[in-house]
């Protein structure tokens, strides 16, 4: 049924109000959403009510604002559009001036066009890398940037959670050191036993040689039951070693030697080790090849590398060659061995190390160790290397001296 | 499996001088050493041989191996777990896979305080141990042909 509405001038009227209030909910739903509006009054039969428009966006700014990790918003072009106070915080500058600023200058020269990538690579997707935060103090700390993309009114932006991994890889690090400390525990027991039980059998022997009379197998059973002890107290003194090296508490007892002469001394010393494994220890010697040095000193350092070579050598020659160059003396200790997996090369220096390889095989895994802290007190370097061959070679270089003849 | 040094299964009487000669004057008991410390084994060897067992030395699974393949075999082995080329547990393994070796009875002797993995043996002597606890335990299990 049709009405006729122009005839009705109430109507008209009601009509006419209903389309005045219809506009004035249409400006305040603008401005409300233009971001005009803080607050509402409504009015109602138990009086007027006021009702805040900070919506949810409050506490999240507050949660941004109080957060560890650092928060950055950054324009599809990397700018950082906001950041939290934790982010100015890790890079130690006043947040109006990291605002404008490129995030990839907070990284690392040589990092920057990674984060270039990865913050074009997340305006389609979330991505997630580890990269060092340096500071204006030039302090650097580890960290983990994870970048998701955001939809804001103004376009497209990317949102950047900085974890400070600090703490978390100083944790780890110590979890390392610890396990460390107990593998080797586990091994020097091991080591100690050893000797220990080729002691009580010694002693077995001697009771039982000593029950028959026999002067003459007693005093041997002694004499090799005596060299067991000393091996023990060898093996003891090697450990104090270690602790001493740590605490840097050796000190050095330098004087111009002959590099040459401690090699040949260290071969000859090691020569019926060398056999026992069916290794032949082949020398190469440059002479007059001086450094300054502790004699003793760099005779152990050599030492265990040579020994090192003969116990993973599986019996092929072993090659020990010096030669001097112009400012540095070179000697390089290569076997045909086992080799050391490369993932594990870095690490074979490191106190209480043992290649996963050596598992099988005694010893403390202490003697690289030495070795490179003696070569490093002596201002000299040393590394490993993997053969192509097969086996692994070491070169240590110390600065070379020149000695006036007297 | 053995995991941990078992103290003592049951007593036997203290071995006499000569434990290892059968009472009818067969030929002495046949005693394998795998071991890769020179010192230990030669200490071994000779306690052994002073209580009237023959020895055969091996330093480790490979080199062990070759041994048995030659010869009478022994009426047990001593055998030492952290070796060269082949260890303790893998010659155990291809010990017993082989139907021939698999009989000659086995004690591991190891430095270790804890075993990393089980390993299957008649006995685990620790080291260091007592002439007697290993002569005790020998006259325990060896094989009696």
């Amino acid at each position: 049924m049709k009405m006729k509405l122009r005839q009705n001038p109430s109507i008209r009227l009601e009509i006419e109000e209903l389309r005045q209030r219809l506009h004035e909910a249409e400006e305040t739903l603008n401005a409300i959403r233009a971001g005009d509006v803080d607050a509402l009054v409504v009015s109602g039969p138990a009086g007027e009510k006021v009702f805040t428009l900070e919506g949810a966006e409050h506490p999240y700014r507050i949660i941004v604002e109080t957060m560890n990790e650092g928060a950055v918003s950054l324009s599809a072009a990397g700018v950082i559009l906001y950041c939290n106070s934790a982010f100015a915080r890790m890079v130690a500058r006043p947040l109006e001036q990291i605002m404008g600023n490129e995030l990839a200058e907070f990284v690392p020269a040589e990092r920057r066009d990674l984060l270039r990538s990865l913050i074009r690579q997340s305006r389609e997707q979330a991505t997630r890398a580890e990269m060092m935060v340096v500071a204006d103090s030039g302090t650097s700390i580890p960290a983990q940037f994870s970048l998701n993309p955001v939809d804001l009114e103004e376009g497209p932006a990317i949102g950047v959670v900085i974890t400070d991994l600090s703490e978390r890889l100083r944790n780890e690090e110590a979890q390392a050191a610890v396990r460390i400390r107990d593998d080797f525990l586990a091994i020097a027991a091991h080591e100690l036993r050893t000797p220990l039980s080729a002691l009580t059998l010694r002693l077995g022997l001697l009771e039982r040689h000593a029950a028959k009379g026999d002067s003459g197998q007693v005093l041997s059973s002694a004499r090799r039951a005596q060299d067991q002890a000393e091996r023990i107290g060898r093996l003891i003194d090697r450990l104090l070693d270690v602790s001493q090296l740590a605490g840097g508490a050796s000190k050095l007892q330098l004087a111009p030697c002959d590099l040459g002469t401690i090699v040949e001394g260290v071969a000859e010393r090691m020569m019926e080790e060398a056999s026992h494994a069916g290794s032949e220890l082949q020398l190469s010697i440059t002479h007059g090849v001086n450094v300054v040095g502790d004699k003793l000193r760099l005779e152990e350092a050599i030492g265990n590398i040579v020994s090192n070579a003969v116990k993973f050598g599986s019996g092929q020659p072993v090659g020990i060659e010096l030669e001097g160059r112009k400012s540095t003396a070179t000697l390089a200790i290569h076997d045909c061995g086992i080799g050391i997996p490369p993932e594990e090369l870095a690490h074979v220096f490191g106190r209480f190390e043992r290649s996963s390889n050596s598992r099988n095989y005694g010893g403390l895994g202490l003697g690289l160790y030495i070795a490179s802290e003696i070569i490093r007190q002596h201002g000299g370097t040393i590394r490993a290397e993997n053969r192509p061959t097969g086996g692994t070679s070491f070169t240590i270089e110390l600065p070379r001296t020149k000695i006036l003849p007297e | 499996m053995i995991r941990k040094l078992v103290t003592s299964t049951r007593k036997t009487a203290l071995p006499g001088d000569h434990p290892a000669l059968a009472e009818n004057g067969a030929a002495p008991a046949r005693i394998l050493v795998i071991e890769d410390d020179a010192d230990v084994a030669e200490s071994l060897c000779l306690l052994l041989e002073s209580y009237g067992y023959e020895t055969l030395c091996a330093v480790d699974g490979v080199a062990a191996f070759e041994r048995l393949k030659q010869g009478k075999l022994p009426d047990l082995i001593l055998l030492d777990l952290m070796l060269p080329r082949m260890n303790g547990w893998e010659f155990r393994e291809a010990q017993l896979a082989d139907t021939r070796l698999r009989e000659v009875p086995v004690l591991v002797l190891s430095a270790v305080g804890e075993l990393a993995e089980p390993i299957e043996a008649d006995q685990l002597l620790r080291k260091p141990f007592s002439p007697e606890k290993l002569i005790e335990t020998i006259e325990l299990y060896r094989r009696r042909t």
